[in-house]
């Protein structure tokens, strides 16, 4: 890697000073590491949020969960609390990479890189969660805008993320290399209806399959996934063609609403 | 009846046969073995390799001026200064004879490129500096341009008209032409034929993969004028020929292999690499100990690839279904430049076993090597036999299949019948013994074959397809015949020998411990193996084709008898009765019919040195280790996923001297057999661009996909060209999974009309099948 300099500061505000151009965030370096060790980032100072307190750790407020943004893969997993009220939450968590990834990945290292075959952005954009930054609040909606792309500034920093305490599954087919989802399907059922978010398939990144939604909305028994239209283009890789990932979106979606319902039994 | 590897043995029985457990392992699992990167010498500089990132094309640059002069760096070798001492050749060891009698033209295999580049990944440029950083940013100051050309990547293609040449000598990318068998014989008997049946595949391209990626240290003393290698060999004497006759210029005396522990060689780490004469003309030039460690992803990229066949195969047969000729055609990808062993693989190393178990009275085979615009090909675990049974047992069972015939019986009927043996089979490989019916019935009714359809309906109401296959192999194990073992009592109630194997995780030294100490009657921890120093082990065949048991274990056997002999003369001396009168049993020898005794290790401490002795030894021939693994799949027809379910293993390895061993040398078979049907694959695109160069996009099998395998194996036919019986384990597994595992597949597919499958079975390449069939 290219030489830098590195701090470790204990509160988000010195992390906020610090933070711009050049100056880049490390959480569980699970992505960030690799890019560095492969010499493709320069940065001139790498500020690493692993001591700051707040940022770590699972609670509930005001009926939503909130979960700090630097909270492992592995205790959002095990933790009671979220296996209770967001038992599809844990269960993804508790399928990203493997132990070494889940013990030092994040969940806003997670959000932040966005990756198109990442789990977590499923869960955020499907239980519509509220991301919270040391400047503002993003909704989901408004948070995911494309590959590797999100409405956050160079300077800005996740804190946390609060979800709500509903019934939700999460189903994925694994890139059997990095155990990516190849395609992922996160179901959940909000007061307005039920939300599908889809990850690893499309080409822009985590979307809602508003077909398939729609459908079960009109009909909460719905199952023939297999006719509804997939619109955006599909991402073609050496794991997976077009066809065969809109066909594992589809069983995966069959597969989470059947998981989903019988939580809602 | 065949055996099941019995529990750990009592504390204490670590004699023959025995399940003693791995001595190394303590070192290995609390990180206090020794690896070729653990050998931290003083003042060593690091060595780092500048790659092309393209394909092919001409030089047009390459200009060191500036990084020669960066922080920290010592040197920069450039292939023009290594082309002008004559010592920019990797030579390739087995180059073939053609039909027409002449030997396949070599191209240059450089060290270092000159004037072109041939590969993604070819060695440009060494850099040697302080630290790794230095030597990258050192790397990014050379200038390098390329004028690309376009690339033949592919080796299923790259034959065809019109494809890019890789060497301008070399028309058609077509490297030799090689044959073997009565191509008229072949002929009548397919003119005759009742039934023909045809089947072409592909060997997928793997990367092996070993934990430990390639390493190379040099270490050059001035006052002696000699050169210490350290590296992850599978035995350093060849090696150390090479390096001293073709790069060093030196007598072979002032040049010395050291190998420390190995984490994994496959074949891959058996032959040189252009890594080994850079660090040693580094370390000369400059006087300093020169390190240089491949990172994961340059391992991956330039790691000697393996199998990569596109073979075609037809069978002939009377109207019993008797074959009666066999066709192969294949082409080989050779890689761009000649590795050591890589013209064998396809040739004489595939042909050994070309018509498996079976009688085949005619042969015809035509092997074409191809050249391509990628990273050399070479043995990979088990190295031309795998890619013949492959086929060989691909075809049987779309023989069987498609002439509605019953696998099994289709098999014993074509069976080599054990009272045939020794049997030379039209390929010319006289097999000793094999008891081809003993083996299969024991594995049906281990694997429950008979009851597979209430388990097919079973699944079938899951919704799941479920499918049972079978592959019988047969091994023919490869390598020098020769080994020698060398013991020194240490004078205190111990004693060191060598052997010319290496254990890159076999476990030898535990496995010849074990029968040195049951030879001599001493206890395991009195007996320490010695390997991996061309110093201290003048000749060593090192470990491959699954050679070390078969051949080091003669050489023990050899020494132990020759020790036991001198024993009995120095005692009788002592206790001055007759040599006749002196009898020698665990570890003690005594006069007979007295209570006059010493022990073998009292009778060495009392005279020093008298009892060392050397044996060398030789095989008769090889071994043909085999057995059938029964695969039992289910496939999820939705997604293409597929599940190995059952695994059932019998195998014959002749005697085993510590079947726990020998059970662990046929899971990792195993696994790296399924991996190479269900996973791995190297892919490359029309640039010759790596596509899937890391771990994150090359697919390994996983503990957690793999199946539970229910080992046996049997002791009936014991090997009779070696003097312990046995026959090699190392290879079999990764020979025999793949046909099962794909065999099963279609056996679970062809209810949906799929008759064929290649490998890797990828759930999309499974639901894209499924797909077409519907
Ligand atoms: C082998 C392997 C398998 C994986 N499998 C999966 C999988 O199956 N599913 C899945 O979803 N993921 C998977 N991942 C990704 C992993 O789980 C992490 O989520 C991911 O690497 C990013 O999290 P991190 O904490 O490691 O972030 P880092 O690598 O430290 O950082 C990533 C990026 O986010 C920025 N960043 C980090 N924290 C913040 C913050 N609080 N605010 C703003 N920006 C921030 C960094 O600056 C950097 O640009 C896998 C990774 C590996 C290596």
């Amino acid at each position: 890697m290219y030489e830098f300099d590195y701090v470790r500061p204990t509160t988000l505000q010195e992390a906020q000073d610090l933070v711009g151009e050049d100056k880049k965030l490390l959480a569980g370096g699970q992505t960030y590491m690799p890019t560095l060790r492969q010499r493709l980032a320069m940065p001139e100072l790498l500020i690493d949020l692993n001591a700051i307190p707040v940022l770590h750790g699972i609670c509930e407020a005001d009926d939503r969960i909130s979960i700090g943004a630097m909270t492992r893969h592995a205790e959002v997993a095990s933790d009671g609390l979220v296996r209770s009220k967001i038992p599809g939450l844990a269960s993804m968590a508790g399928g990203i990479g493997d132990p070494a990834v889940r013990h030092r990945g994040t969940l806003g290292g997670s959000l932040a890189n966005n990756d198109p075959s990442a789990c977590y952005p499923a869960a955020v954009l499907a239980l519509n969660a509220v991301v919270h930054t040391s400047k503002r609040s993003i909704e989901a909606k408004d948070f995911f805008q494309g590959l590797f792309t999100t409405a956050l500034d160079e300077d800005e920093i996740i804190s946390h993320v609060t979800f709500p305490s509903v019934p939700c599954a999460y189903l994925k087919f694994k890139q059997p290399a990095s155990g990516f989802a190849l395609a992922g399907v996160f179901a959940c059922k909000l007061d307005d209806g039920f939300r599908l978010a889809v990850t690893g398939a499309g080409q822009e990144g985590v979307f809602r399959w508003q077909q398939a939604e729609a459908a079960l909305n009109n009909d909460a028994s719905f199952g023939d996934f297999k006719s509804l239209a997939l619109e955006p283009d599909m991402i073609e890789d050496v794991h997976a063609d077009a066809d065969y990932r809109s066909n594992l979106v589809r069983v995966a979606a069959g597969r989470v609403v059947a998981q989903l319902r019988e939580q809602l039994a | 009846m065949s055996k099941t590897v019995p529990n750990q043995s009592i504390a204490g029985k670590f004699g023959f046969g025995q399940p003693v457990r791995r001595v190394e392992d303590t070192r290995f699992v609390t990180g206090h073995g020794c690896y070729s990167d653990d050998v931290a010498l003083e003042g060593a500089l690091t060595g780092y390799v500048l790659r092309s990132p393209y394909a092919a094309g001409r030089i047009v640059t390459l200009n060191v001026d500036d990084a020669r002069d960066a922080a920290g760096v010592h040197l920069v070798m450039t292939g023009e200064e290594l082309q002008k001492d004559n010592t920019n050749h990797l030579k390739c060891g087995t180059l073939v004879k053609q039909p027409d009698g002449s030997t396949m033209y070599e191209p240059q295999f450089p060290v270092l490129a000159v004037d072109r580049v041939y590969h993604v990944g070819q060695a440009v440029a060494f850099i040697v500096a302080d630290s790794l950083n230095d030597a990258k940013n050192a790397a990014e100051m050379i200038e390098f341009d390329v004028e690309e050309s376009d690339a033949a990547p592919d080796f299923c293609t790259a034959l065809d008209a019109g494809q890019p040449k890789v060497h301008d000598a070399v028309a058609g990318n077509r490297a030799f032409e090689w044959r073997h068998g009565d191509q008229s014989a072949s002929e009548a008997a397919f003119a005759k034929a009742a039934h023909v049946v045809e089947l072409t595949l592909i060997n997928n391209r793997i990367i092996s993969n070993p934990m430990e990626p390639r390493i190379a240290i040099a270490e050059w003393d001035e006052e002696t004028q000699k050169l210490t290698m350290t590296a992850n060999t599978q035995g350093g004497w060849p090696l150390k020929s090479r390096l001293a006759k073709d790069f060093l210029k030196l007598p072979s005396e002032q040049v010395r292999v050291v190998t420390p522990d190995v984490g994994g060689g496959f074949g891959t780490r058996a032959f040189p690499c252009p890594e080994q004469p850079m660090v040693c003309l580094a370390a000369r030039a400059l006087k300093r100990p020169v390190k240089w460690v491949a990172e994961r992803s340059e391992n991956m990229l330039t790691d000697l690839g393996g199998r990569a066949h596109l073979s075609t195969a037809r069978l002939a047969l009377d109207e019993n279904h008797k074959i009666t000729g066999l066709d192969i055609h294949l082409r080989a990808d050779l890689g761009a430049f000649l590795s050591d062993a890589a013209p064998f693989i396809p040739t004489g190393a595939m042909l050994k076993v070309a018509t498996g178990v079976y009688d085949v009275p005619a042969l015809n085979v035509l092997v074409e090597g191809v050249y391509t615009n990628t990273t050399p090909v070479d043995a990979y675990r088990g190295a031309g036999r795998p890619e013949a049974i492959y086929l060989m047992e691909r075809l049987m069972d779309k023989a069987a299949n498609s002439l509605g015939q019953d696998r099994v019986e289709f098999r014993r009927k074509n069976f080599i019948p054990t009272e045939a043996m020794p049997y030379t089979a039209a390929s010319g490989t006289t097999y000793d013994d094999g008891n081809f019916n003993l083996v299969l019935d024991d594995v049906l009714t281990r694997a429950d074959w008979a009851g597979f359809e209430a388990r097919r309906q079973a699944s079938a109401a899951k919704g799941l397809k479920r499918g049972i296959g079978l592959c019988y192999y047969i091994e023919s194990t490869l390598g020098a015949p020769n080994e020698t073992c060398a013991v020194t009592f240490m004078g205190d109630g111990k004693l060191e020998f060598t052997v010319g194997t290496q254990s890159n995780g076999q476990g030898h030294e535990t496995a010849f411990a074990q029968l040195m100490a049951d030879r001599l009657g001493v206890d395991i921890d009195q007996v320490r193996m010695i390997q991996g120093d061309t110093d201290r082990i003048p000749t060593g065949g090192g470990t491959g084709g699954s050679r070390s048991m078969i051949t080091q274990s003669t050489a023990i056997n050899g020494v132990a008898d020759q020790i036991i002999e001198k024993a009995k003369a120095l005692a009788a001396e002592d206790f001055e009765c007759a040599v006749e009168d002196m009898r020698f049993e665990a570890g003690e020898l005594s006069v007979a019919g007295t209570d006059r005794r010493t022990s073998i290790m009292g009778l060495a401490e009392k005279h020093p040195g008298a009892l060392d002795d050397t044996a060398t030894t030789k095989i008769r021939d090889n071994s043909y280790p085999n057995g059938c693994h029964v695969a039992e799949v289910e496939i999820d027809p939705e997604t293409g996923q597929t599940q190995v379910v059952n695994y059932t293993i019998v195998d014959d390895f002749g005697v085993l001297l510590n079947p726990m061993l020998v059970e662990g040398q046929v899971h990792g078979g195993v696994v790296q057999g399924l991996g190479q049907a269900l996973c791995e694959q190297v892919v490359f695109d029309e640039g010759g661009q790596l596509v899937n160069g890391s771990f994150m996009d090359y697919a390994m099998p996983r503990a957690d996909t793999m199946p539970h395998m229910d080992f046996h194996y049997t002791e009936e036919v014991p090997c009779t060209t070696n003097d312990m019986g046995a026959k090699g384990c190392g290879e079999a597994g990764s020979i025999a999974s793949p046909a099962a595992v794909i065999n099963a597949m279609i056996d679970a597919l062809k209810a949906d009309g799929i008759a064929e499958l290649d490998m890797p079975a990828t759930p999309q390449a499974v639901w894209r099948a499924l797909q077409k069939a519907a």
